[in-house]
């Protein structure tokens, strides 16, 4: 039957080698052909053409056949997520606090022999305290570092083309670095310092005698006249300690020579600091 | 006529100008057949023509989303099937039970040799009475002529196995040939 079937089937469409054999199915054919025939409608066409107009699918832009479109959402992501990640006001200071935990080569500046590194410090200092919207830093910085440019990506000229971000993105990595940089030796000049005082060995202490009473005041103008020796009172509001500053070996046998007999002095450097105060019972050094 | 039928296609899919001629060259190939599918189907004119409307909307949705053609004729007919039963879905029973009887005026079982006409308007008003008793069949019989379809992919637009396919094209054959015995009459009349 199948066979049969089959070959009916190409006599219907003309695809059988001997032709038509009945003349009803011959005739059936040019009926089936003539009931499907193409016939013009232009009433119908027009209304379908309106319609797909009206749809917005007349002139479609061509689709992206066969090409995977989670791919260019992937790129298109990426690319928001990275000018995003960068233009954020205050990621070039979170960058630096992150490479503050890895170990650097670079050589730490002497901030306070450097007014250049200063400068970035007090712009530094300027930046972390600013908001983002904040107005622009004021122009009386020491020096222009990098840190205003990098508020500046917040303001609202950041908003510029995709294009341009691109275009511009080497030259805003390199001023973010640059500025990652003084950023970084800052801090960890900062930290150097903090870890000075901190830990640093406490400087010695010159125990004056017991038994005599010494006028402290007189005793730092006096000490203060030597050559080569500054002495301050140890705080402003403390009066009971003196803080000795000398510069060498000499200055620092003036300073002893002018402390009262009895003394107790510890081993001293050529040069140093030392704090002088009284005998107290009970305390130590 | 496949590649007509492809080219058409593939110029929807480019969109933009060429996209306009080829959605008018498709609608005149396939306007009439996509009416006459519904209308042996059960719907209206009125519904047939809507449909016919909404099937060239729904390929041309399809394109935009970027459906693979392999075989255009099987797809574009896959499309109005679709369609079809879409809106069968939503219409009730009552609304398609409009009978195909209608298609050119004929009334089933009319003598086609009492109005004296030739051979070949015998045989469609007769097709049209027997459309009008089994629209499946009479449109399998146009998807093979017409359309050049074999009895497996007839199967697949009907939801059928080729060899159930076979079975219903077979029981399709002897019904329509039921119709056209009338024919013969005049045929011999004429030899």
């Amino acid at each position: 039957m199948a066979d049969d079937i089959d070959h009916w089937l190409d006599q219907l469409a003309g695809r059988a080698r001997g032709g038509v054999d009945d003349p009803l199915d011959q005739s059936l054919i040019a009926v089936l052909h003539d009931v499907d025939a193409p016939r013009e409608d232009e009433l119908g066409l027009r209304r379908l053409l309106n319609r797909l107009e009206s749809e917005g699918l007349l002139r479609a832009a061509p689709p992206t056949r066969h090409r995977p479109r989670w791919l260019a959402v992937a790129a298109s992501l990426m690319l928001a997520v990275s000018l995003g990640w960068w233009m954020l006001p205050e990621q070039g200071l979170r960058r630096a606090d992150h490479m503050d935990a890895a170990p650097s080569s670079a050589p730490v500046p002497d901030v306070e022999t450097d007014p250049a590194m200063a400068a970035r410090r007090a712009a530094e200092a300027e930046i972390v305290e600013a908001t983002p919207s904040s107005p622009e830093p004021s122009a009386d910085v020491a020096s222009p570092p990098p840190a205003p440019r990098v508020r500046a990506l917040s303001s609202p000229q950041a908003g510029r083309s995709e294009e341009h971000a691109t275009a511009g993105a080497a030259e805003e990595e390199a001023l973010l670095a640059e500025h990652e940089q003084d950023l970084r030796l800052a801090q960890r000049e900062k930290m150097r310092s903090q870890a000075l005082s901190a830990f640093a060995a406490p400087p010695p202490v010159v125990v004056l005698p017991a038994n005599e009473a010494v006028d402290l005041d007189a005793l730092r103008a006096a000490l203060d006249a030597l050559d080569g020796v500054d002495a301050d009172w140890l705080a402003d509001n403390q009066h009971d300690a003196l803080r000795l500053r000398w510069t060498d070996a000499d200055a620092r046998e003036r300073w002893i020579a002018a402390l009262p007999a009895g003394s107790e002095i510890p081993r001293l450097d050529a040069a140093g600091q030392a704090i002088v105060r009284r005998w107290v019972a009970g305390a130590t050094q | 006529m496949s590649t007509d039928e492809a080219d058409c296609l593939r110029r929807i899919a480019s969109g933009g100008a060429p996209r306009r001629q080829g959605i008018a060259d498709l609608y005149a190939l396939y306007a009439v057949r996509f009416r006459g599918y519904f209308r042996r189907r059960g719907a209206s004119p009125a519904d047939a023509d809507e449909l016919c409307q909404d099937s060239f909307v729904r390929l041309v949705r399809a394109l935009d989303r970027g459906a693979r053609v392999e075989q255009p004729r099987a797809w574009i007919w896959s499309v109005a099937q679709s369609q079809w039963l879409d809106w069968r879905r939503k219409t009730t029973p009552a609304a398609v039970a409009v009978a195909a009887g209608d298609w050119d005026g004929t009334e089933p079982g009319e003598d086609p040799t009492a109005r004296g006409v030739h051979l070949d308007d015998c045989v469609r008003r007769q097709f049209a009475a027997y459309s009008a008793t089994d629209p499946a069949g009479a449109q399998a019989l146009l998807w093979a002529s017409v359309e050049q379809f074999t009895a497996p992919e007839i199967g697949e637009l009907l939801g059928r196995s080729p060899g159930a396919t076979r079975q219903f094209l077979s029981e399709a054959r002897k019904r329509v040939r039921d119709y056209l015995s009338v024919c013969r009459e005049w045929l011999d009349a004429s030899s």
